[in-house]
């Protein structure tokens, strides 16, 4: 190609004008330096009421059940503001790693399909130390992988996009845990480990027919955990999920119902005519995360206590299997660990989770190993993504099916001008 | 032996990678790989171990470990995200079992295996030394010279008579280097048993 003007192209034009932004980051950043102060007030009062609970927890328990409350707060499970210290890691273990990522449905592609990719890692430490990655795509096309069809007999139908394929997806991604687990020789302890909560938060609104949460909560979700639940009595592991760096406030809400003036708390009785600005008696905690809480209270390699999500969908349909979670401080940063019941409630079962995810995190430098390397297999990159669907095409031309994608795609690949 | 696979083929040479970490042949000797109907023969000419995935690279892990094995026990996953791959130099091919030393007219296959020459099959492929034509003038990812005394070297080990065939190599190299006296000094010097 002959160019008469060569390299006459503006290589540092951006189109997010940085210019306009960067005045508006130094006031983001202002704002967030005059409240310091305050939001330190804030931790210093949440742990003296986080601390001065512990004789009326009973008093605290009655006060949780009737409150109607807003926000959502932590079940108690046992204490409050025990800590417990790092148990032993036992010699011989095994930690299984597992994430996924997807290709999400195209409404303008020219085949209506997604696809799951599922990495795996698995790590055995001990005597024979070695380690197993893997990844294991599947594309999903038939109008069945498509669309949930109610099982009832109605004609009403589901298509599974957006929230529901992450959902189908974190569905998947406990299969597989489960199958690995059932796949691991039985006489070593074995820790699974998945990224992210348990609860399937996108079923909590009523968004979605009855029919979806009966396919993936009863039959998927809540299938593989009935079925982990019963292999449990014959092999020993734990599941443990884990979120690096929570932005949940559970633990400080709890709080924030202690402290609550009125007898049972009501907030749409007597705090919805507070004005915006105005006080709530519960604010002088509020806007707090749980982990700056537990950063002033854990040391490296503790845990904290038990707590129950008491989120709509864990108590309306999780059963035996509710979630369970602890804090710990994994020496890099506060992390939270999700379980569910029948692992929390035993206490062999807890201790190699405890141990194992901390060990996991020190080795892995902040991060579990296995999680690391599940999901450097589960990952589709920009370059994946297109070579993908280049393949598509490929094959659609070459079956004579009309491969072109829709005229927006196809403008903003040509970028013409 | 079958150490590895071809991962990029072209009619100079071939990158192939190792079934075993560290487990590549030695610089200078001999391969074998496929174009499906010729055996094509390589000399390995550069080895490089590192991270599987160009993005990710490792980091330093043995700080409080005493040895290096103890590295990997403690991270066994490590092993899994490195790899071993070596470039090699085509020097020649067989067809219906008679070797020329020249470029083969097709590339080796993607994903062809690659083996170790057998010690007879590297006597049978020495026997006449004008694959060395193409080593003087190869442009190498190692220092050439270096490549062609390795080469020479390697190749003596398996010879009846050691002494006969470097001096047999000594003087190709004269013949071929005749003008180019402080590079062929240099070879001399370096196959000199």
């Amino acid at each position: 190609m002959i160019y008469f003007f060569p390299n006459i192209e503006d290589k540092s034009r951006m189109t997010l004008e940085l210019i306009q932004v960067v005045p508006q980051i130094e006031s983001a950043v202002q704002h967030m330096k005059s409240r310091q102060s305050e939001r330190k007030q804030r931790l210093e009062t949440a742990i003296r009421i986080f601390h001065s609970q512990d004789p009326s927890l009973q008093q605290l328990r009655d006060k949780l059940s009737a409150a109607k409350i807003t926000w959502l707060t932590a079940g108690i499970a046992g204490g409050l503001n025990n800590v417990f210290p790092l148990p032993p890691c036992p010699p011989e273990v095994s930690v299984l790693g597992v994430d996924g990522s997807h290709l999400e449905f195209q409404r303008d592609s020219p085949l209506a399909c997604y696809l799951l990719n599922m990495g795996m890692a698995r790590i055995c430490y001990g005597k024979n130390p070695e380690a197993l990655l893997q990844s294991y795509g599947k594309l999903y096309s038939t109008a069945d992988d498509l669309v949930l069809a109610d099982p009832g007999g109605s004609m009403r139908e589901q298509r599974i996009e957006g929230v529901l394929l992450g959902i189908k997806r974190a569905v998947e991604e406990l299969g597989l845990a489960r199958q690995l687990l059932t796949e691991c020789p039985a006489g070593i302890p074995v820790v699974a480990m998945l990224d992210g909560t348990l609860t399937l938060w996108g079923l909590s609104d009523k968004t979605y027919p009855e029919f979806v949460s009966e396919i993936f909560l009863e039959r998927g979700f809540l299938g593989h955990m009935d079925a982990l639940n019963k292999l449990s009595t014959e092999k020993t592991f734990s599941i443990a999920s884990f979120i690096s760096f929570p932005a949940s406030a559970e633990v400080i809400n709890l709080l924030r119902v202690a402290i609550c003036p009125f007898s049972p708390p009501d907030c749409d009785r007597y705090c919805d005519k507070v004005k915006k600005g105005d006080e709530r008696p519960c604010n002088i905690v509020a806007e707090l995360p749980d982990r700056e809480l537990f950063q002033c209270l854990l040391k490296p390699g503790e845990r904290s206590e038990i707590f129950i999500s008491r989120s709509s969908v864990v108590e309306k349909f999780y059963r035996e299997h509710k979630v369970h979670f602890f804090y710990l401080n994994t020496g890099e940063e506060i992390s939270r660990v999700e379980t569910p019941a029948w692992i929390a409630n035993n206490e062999n079962l807890l201790n190699l989770t405890h141990s194992l995810v901390f060990d996991q995190c020190k080795r892995g430098q902040g991060y579990p190993v296995a999680l690391q390397e599940a999901h450097e297999q589960a990952v589709v990159t920009g370059r994946d993504r297109e070579a993908f669907w280049n393949l598509v095409e490929q094959e659609m031309a070459e079956n004579n099916f009309s491969s072109s994608p829709s005229q927006k795609n196809r403008s903003k690949r040509m970028r013409w001008y | 032996m079958k150490i590895g696979e071809v991962l990029e083929a072209g009619t100079g040479g071939f990158l192939a990678e190792c079934y075993e970490l560290y487990s590549a042949p030695a610089f200078g000797s001999l391969v074998r790989s496929s174009t499906g109907n010729l055996d094509v023969f390589a000399v390995v000419e550069n080895t490089v171990t590192a991270s599987r995935e160009p993005g990710r690279l490792p980091v330093a892990l043995g700080k409080h470990e005493t040895s290096q094995e103890d590295i990997f026990n403690s991270h066994p996953q490590v092993a899994k995200l490195l790899r071993t791959c070596f470039k090699a130099l085509v020097v020649g091919y067989r067809e219906q079992n008679v070797i020329k030393h020249c470029l083969p007219y097709h590339t080796v296959r993607i994903h062809g295996f690659v083996f170790q020459c057998e010690n007879s099959e590297v006597r049978e492929f020495s026997r006449e030394l004008d694959f060395l034509d193409l080593l003087v003038t190869a442009s190498t990812e190692s220092p050439r010279d270096e490549l062609i005394s390795a080469c020479i070297r390697q190749m003596s080990l398996v010879q009846e008579n050691q002494l006969e065939f470097l001096v047999t190599a000594g003087k190709t190299l004269t013949r071929l280097l005749l003008y180019e006296n402080n590079r062929l000094n240099y070879l001399l010097r370096r196959i000199k048993p």
